[in-house]
């Protein structure tokens, strides 16, 4: 067997791990895949769920009344980076952007994957409010549900971008200008700050009522995270110290390492249930 | 009131430990513990520096998708490597059919290859410049010679496992990685030779 020259070996020290990812490269890739993967889950539970829609029935709106959404969670995950990569993170929405459009066209239904041989089974979850697929033109800047996928029962969904919030009481969350793509990482920023305001104001239940719109406008966004942890504290404000639990259990199964999970886990302490 | 929902998060991978330890790993520990190991894999097997990242982003979301599947029966570099590799043939078909080989349209891009790192400015400017002659070899070497090299002596893994991921068999890994050392030895003495005769001038 031939070696290599003293040289060669020489060369391949001196570039030895030099052609790696900067860490900044690496948490911008980490970003962008858990972006995308996340989409991926919210767009199979989305048509999960209309599939299922005919069984779930209104009832299914009340149900929604709990926690966050199945896919605004999961696609939280992108969040569990630290807030050091939520700068990142806005590259990644842009990844869960181009993302999106992919999945909605190459999707198969869970009934269809379940019957491929070593593919995920099919799990059995509480029905709980979800995030509607959605499909980003970039050339237009549009955002719409794509065909196939009326809007569910499950959760309101703005009918239009730019859409004034479902509930009545709730101030608007920032205002997107129609034609533009209205998932910014600065207007997902603001409307979290608005929902703090109204927490700070104690105006809890409008607050509640906010992050819930928020998770629905901002389903893949970077700071689901910090809303479901806002919500929690609003839940616990109402009073609401069994179903603040409840998210708050869901939230550390989810985000274990969260930098929020000391917080989550000390929120409510003291409040009697209702 | 319940509804079915696909698995939306991987089940964790089995991988081979010590004999008779299987242990289950999450899709973020396989993450950390092997971006580096894809992300150079990819660089080496050609892949523009520009298009590095995007083509680590498809390896690791069929990672997610197919870890599962993993059944901790090979290493889990050897199953990164193969769908690294998959990525990057898709990738270089893609390329090709939207922009034909030009004239040295294949160049290194230095700016883009090597990562500063660590050290005085000296020390990243010797180490992008090493980088830079490693991937230009590395180019010049026939795609089944390159990996081969590339698994044995830039990732130093064992010869069987390199079968595995390639689907030969161990001789011919040997004799790859012989004719590689072969011609990685000649074109750097070429490109040193270069160098010499361009101060000399």
């Amino acid at each position: 067997m031939s070696k290599l020259d003293t040289r060669a070996e020489e060369l391949i020290a001196a570039a030895s791990n030099g052609d790696g990812p900067t860490p900044a490269e690496k948490a911008r890739l980490r970003a962008t895949v858990l972006a995308r993967v996340g989409a991926t889950a919210a767009v199979g539970a989305g048509v999960a769920v209309l599939s299922a829609k005919a069984k779930v029935g209104a009832a299914a709106v009340s149900a929604a009344e709990t926690g966050a959404g199945v896919g605004t969670a999961i696609v939280a995950k992108a969040s569990v980076l630290t807030l050091a990569l939520k700068a990142a993170a806005v590259v990644g929405v842009v990844g869960v952007v181009a993302g999106i459009g992919l999945v909605t066209t190459t999707y198969v239904t869970p009934r269809a994957r379940s019957s491929v041989p070593g593919a995920p089974v099919p799990l059995v979850v509480e029905s709980q409010p979800h995030t509607p697929p959605r499909v980003v033109d970039i050339t237009s800047g549009t955002v719409a549900t794509p065909e196939g996928h009326a809007q569910p029962v499950e959760a309101p969904v703005p009918a239009a971008p730019g859409a004034t919030s479902v509930d009545p009481r709730v101030p608007p969350t920032p205002s997107h200008a129609a034609g533009a793509v209205s998932d910014s990482f600065e207007a997902e920023t603001a409307a979290l700050a608005g929902a703090l305001a109204l927490l700070r104001d104690g105006r809890a239940d409008l607050a509640l009522a906010s992050l819930r719109d928020q998770d629905v406008r901002y389903f893949d966004g970077a700071l689901g995270e910090e809303r479901a942890a806002t919500q929690i504290d609003a839940l616990c404000m109402l009073g609401r110290a069994a179903d603040a639990r409840a998210l708050a259990e869901r939230f550390l199964v989810k985000h274990p390492r969260s930098l929020l999970a000391a917080r989550v886990q000390a929120l409510c302490s003291g409040v009697a249930p209702r | 009131m319940c509804v079915f929902l696909s698995l939306t998060l991987p089940e964790p991978a089995i991988t081979a430990g010590s004999p008779g330890i299987a242990r289950r790993q999450t899709f973020e520990e396989v993450y950390d513990e092997n971006v580096e190991f894809v992300w150079r894999v990819v660089a080496r097997l050609g892949v523009r520096p520009s298009s590095v990242e995007d083509v680590a982003q498809e390896v690791f979301v069929v990672v997610h998708r197919k870890l599962s599947d993993f059944e901790g029966m090979s290493s889990i570099r050897t199953w990164l490597y193969q769908i690294a590799r998959r990525a990057v043939l898709d990738h270089q078909r893609t390329v090709r059919r939207k922009e034909p080989p030009k004239e040295g349209s294949d160049a290194v891009d230095v700016d883009h290859l090597a990562s500063p790192g660590e050290g005085s400015p000296e020390m990243s400017a010797a180490r992008a410049e090493a980088v830079r002659l490693l991937h230009v070899i590395l180019g010049d070497m026939g795609h089944e010679k390159r990996e081969v090299f590339i698994l044995a002596e830039l990732e130093q893994m064992p010869a069987p496992e390199i079968a595995e991921a390639i689907g030969i068999n161990v001789n011919t890994v040997y004799s790859r990685l012989r004719l590689a050392r072969d011609s990685f030895n000649q074109a750097l003495a070429r490109h040193q030779a270069r160098g010499r005769n361009r101060i000399g001038r």
